[in-house]
């Protein structure tokens, strides 16, 4: 048994026990100051709802024309950069992994403890129990992934509301679970036993492609044209072009063999999966249609909206190869043989969805609130903006995507075309069970 | 079940790399139980000194396997613990009992031993004999195999001295902190 096998599986559980960065990452401190919530109507909606294409930037509403984050945590980052020689002896990986999982733009006013326990590995000629102590609370009992889901390019022409054009798009997922033998051992400090299997399952996917799209966004009721009140529906008709597909699905691992540590090979890799492609990338392409939909209400004061996006999307790749690979024990190596070639197989776009509600009060306050899936779990944020002249104070809260409560709030100053914005928000996205904190700093132009 | 996720794979990659350059502040302590190795055949040397003087009889080395993979880290502490009967059957003298730790199999025994633990005998009957030892930032626990050899050093005061040492215990305790790049 081989400290790198140990060392990886570990930390694939480490990462998944980690919060997406991206989920809690802004440019905008206001953003970040209210618990994630936006009360502008800004490309999050008008991404993920359609009905946001015809409704009007709120007037006063305070959307910025651009909004430049003021990177103060790369500074910090910079100064401390020498702690990243992975040679030095004071070099600690966590920090490290840490600063990629939770990008230093701004500024860690408090960070999560990192795991610094002693790690105790017990040996014996058929015994190995190694203990992680606290981080033993990392290791995840749920299945851990990472993935993404993007219209990376949206191009058309649009008249009275019609759009015509076409989008490219790219959605990626991989997910692990570790099997019942490799979790005991690392989270219970269980120890590894004699001809025992012990895997992950993996199951991965990719695939991207083009769409031609026919869209319409209008209001279809409401008050005057200078006005923003209205019911707003909006959709759109996605006919997708794949160009190319893969899925890979199975287990990764390694079986002791009759002794742990006095045998001549005491581990064998053991490796089996299918591996899903499209034949000729490119020239023959998945086909399939999907549709967005959604629709916004403004009345005065009151707002509200939920929006879908790729409803249905299903593609039919007509030819699609599928390999096995596993390990040969007799020969040492990995063998590739085709299972099956030129056959069908369909794949699915994850729906995505938002809905979100604000409610400007008068006398400077704003209410708001949302939900969003983007295709990988659901955030939930709530929170407030309060002005008093050219002073705002914010705050906020959150779920995010593994139902974690966070914490916003902050402030910002604004002169003329000009706002000052700072944010504090309490994050999840560390190798810690503990919340950090972080200090968002942004300029925004009006 | 439900997914957790990163934002890239990227990140998983860059994670991985990191992380298995090292533990964090923490140490990596190897707890090993050396005695279950020796007991495949090794536990247990015999000796027989027939004239006045001193002799010494060992056993081949055994194979100790380790977790790969510390070659660069820092070894701090090696705490060596070690117990054994000295079951003699005749005669009297003083047997010691050595324990040799090496890089390979052929040097065993051409060191010094890191464990010594003797007693007295005096005719039949079993005298047990344990010692500790610590040895500070020694390099050799950086290997991923060790070879351990015992040997039995008997002075014989009334020969023939005859008898045997059975190991009872040997545990290795390595302190070090991990840097596994």
């Amino acid at each position: 048994m081989r400290s790198t096998l140990v060392g990886c599986w570990v930390v694939v559980l480490l990462v998944g026990a980690a919060e997406p960065a991206r989920a809690q990452f802004s440019f905008d401190a206001r953003r970040a100051g209210m618990g994630g919530v936006s009360l502008t109507r800004d490309g999050t909606l008008r991404r993920y709802n359609p009905a946001y294409r015809a409704v009007p930037d709120h007037r006063g509403g305070g959307r910025a024309k651009l909004t430049i984050p003021i990177p103060l945590g790369l500074l910090q980052a910079l100064k401390d950069s020498a702690a990243f020689d992975v040679h030095a002896s004071y070099f600690n990986a966590f920090e490290l992994v840490n600063k990629v999982l939770n990008p230093p733009l701004y500024l860690e006013v408090k960070k999560a403890p990192i795991p610094s326990n002693d790690v105790t590995f017990t040996v014996g000629r058929n015994a190995l129990v190694v203990d992680l102590g606290k981080a033993q609370q990392l290791v995840p009992t749920d299945e851990i992934g990472f993935g993404n889901s993007s219209r990376f390019l949206d191009l058309g022409i649009g008249l009275h509301g019609l759009h015509v054009g076409v989008l490219a798009f790219l959605q990626e997922d991989v997910g692990f679970t570790l099997g019942d033998t490799l979790r005991n051992f690392l989270r219970n400090a269980d120890s590894a036993r004699v001809r025992t299997r012990y895997f992950v399952n993996v199951d991965g996917k990719g695939q991207g492609g083009f769409a031609p799209t026919l869209s319409y966004a209008g209001r279809l009721a409401g008050g005057a044209p200078d006005a923003d009140d209205g019911f707003y529906v909006g959709g759109a008709l996605h006919y997708y072009f794949g160009v190319g597909y893969g899925r890979g699905t199975g287990t990764g691992g390694f079986r002791t063999g009759d002794t742990l540590f006095a045998g001549s090979n005491p581990v064998t890799p053991n490796v089996d999966a299918l591996v899903y492609t499209s034949n000729a990338i490119g020239k023959q392409f998945g086909h399939g249609v999907g549709g967005d939909v959604g629709f916004a209400y403004v009345a005065g004061p009151f707002e509200l909206g939920v929006g879908a996006n790729d409803i249905g999307a299903t593609l039919t790749w007509k030819d699609t190869q599928v390999r096995r690979l596993f390990y040969d024990t007799t020969s040492s190596s990995i063998k590739d043989s085709i299972v099956l070639n030129h056959v069908e197989s369909k794949t699915k776009l994850p729906v995505s969805y938002v809905a979100n509600v604000a409610y400007r009060m008068g006398q400077g306050i704003t209410l708001g609130a949302d939900i969003v899936n983007n295709g990988r779990g659901t955030a939930e944020h709530v929170g407030a903006e309060v002005r008093f002249g050219p002073l705002a104070v914010r705050g906020g809260v959150a779920r995010d995507t593994r139902k974690k409560v966070e914490f916003g709030t902050g402030g910002g100053l604004r002169f003329g075309p000009f706002g000052l914005d700072v944010g504090f928000w309490t994050h999840s996205n560390s190798l810690s069970n503990t919340r950090g904190v972080t200090m968002g700093t942004s300029l925004s132009i009006y | 079940m439900k997914a957790r996720w990163i934002g890239t794979g990227a990140t998983a990659v860059l994670v991985t790399v990191a992380v298995l350059t090292d533990c964090g502040e923490g140490r990596a302590i190897f707890d090993v139980d050396v005695y279950r190795f020796l007991k495949s055949g090794a536990d247990t040397v015999h000796y027989t000194i027939p004239i006045v003087g001193t002799a010494s009889d060992s056993n081949p080395p055994i194979k100790v396997g380790l977790l790969g993979g510390f070659g660069k880290s820092v070894v701090d502490t090696v705490t060596i613990t070690g117990g054994a009967n000295l079951v003699n059957t005749t005669g009297s003298g003083n047997v010691t009992f050595r324990l040799f730790i090496a890089a390979d199999s052929a040097g065993t025994y051409s060191g010094t031993p890191v464990l010594t633990a003797s007693g007295a005998v005096n005719g039949p009957g079993t005298t047990a004999i344990g010692a500790a030892a610590t040895l500070i930032g020694d390099s050799l626990f950086n290997n991923q195999t060790l070879w351990f050899g015992v040997q039995a050093r008997v002075t014989a005061t009334t020969p023939p001295v005859t008898g045997k040492v059975q190991v009872t215990v040997l545990r290795l305790r390595v302190v070090m902190k991990p840097k596994l790049l």
